[in-house]
């Protein structure tokens, strides 16, 4: 379950009875410890193959292949034509040489040379 | 900045009439797998009108040997007839001209190792198949090869569940 899923779970079991609250929030407090540990712990892999997708996935083919890789986005990529996969990886490069650029420039605005 | 493009060299190429073989990660890319790669690799044929074709084209994209950018070294027949690897930088990007893979695989060797696929309107290179790149990678056992070597395995799994329904 992720970090959000977990809370919207929480919040739409708060009990009527207000004298009951205190131990669900405790509860919600409890609930959203434990994901940030886990997060921490985990990183974002775990954010991703949430127990709600596995749970969607039993019937289904898995997210992850057993040495880690993400199949859903070898699917995606299996979806576009040889031409909008080229577009894309094209596209992506671009992008990165933009920034790279724009963090150079930065840098030297932020962060000129100190004199020796 | 200078943009890439890897579609305008592949379509130079084969407006040019150059006989090549698409291999590397672009290769890998085009058959799906899900990887960033910054270069076109292509094994090139020996023909010598081939490589007169091929010169022709490199001239057109203002083709440099990108080792020592600053001298401005323009590859000439002499080069592409030594089948060597050149690293060049054109004006669409970095582009690898390979004579030969692997064991000393030419042209000729990987023609039936490859299909060709249409990359956009009218436009159809040869790329390496999927099977071979995933063996070459295996053979050159670098750790940038075997780093990918699990995505591209992961991607021929896929390829071939799909190809099954």
């Amino acid at each position: 379950m992720t970090d959000l899923s977990c809370q919207a779970e929480v919040i739409s079991r708060l009990p009527k009875k207000p004298e009951l609250l205190y131990g669900t929030m405790r509860g919600f407090r409890h609930h959203t410890g434990v994901a940030a540990r886990r997060i921490a712990r985990t990183g974002y892999a775990d954010l991703v193959v949430t127990s709600d997708n596995r749970a969607m996935n039993q019937e289904g083919p898995p997210d992850y292949s057993e040495d880690g890789v993400d199949l859903t986005l070898i699917r995606w990529m299996l979806s576009l034509t040889p031409n909008q996969r080229l577009q894309f990886v094209e596209e992506r490069i671009n992008e990165i040489l933009a920034i790279r650029e724009l963090n150079a420039r930065n840098q030297a605005l932020f962060n000129p040379a100190k004199p020796l | 900045m200078q943009e890439t493009r890897l579609f305008s060299t592949l379509r130079s190429l084969s407006e040019g009439g150059v006989q090549f073989i698409l291999v590397g990660g672009l290769a890998a890319v085009l058959h799906g797998a899900p990887i960033q790669t910054y270069d076109i690799d292509l094994v090139y044929s020996q023909e010598p009108g081939n490589r007169e074709r091929l010169l022709a084209v490199l001239q057109s994209l203002d083709a440099l040997f990108r080792i020592q950018p600053e001298r401005r070294l323009r590859p000439a027949a002499s080069h592409l007839a030594g089948g060597g690897h050149l690293n060049l930088l054109t004006r669409y990007g970095p582009l690898d001209l390979l004579g030969t893979i692997g064991r000393n695989l030419n042209f000729g060797d990987l023609v039936s190792h490859s299909a060709e696929m249409k990359i956009g309107e009218g436009i159809v290179i040869r790329v390496l198949d999927l099977e071979t790149i995933i063996s070459l990678k295996e053979e050159l056992g670098g750790e940038k090869d075997l780093a990918m070597l699990p995505l591209l395995r992961q991607t021929l799994n896929e390829i071939r569940k799909k190809e099954q329904h």
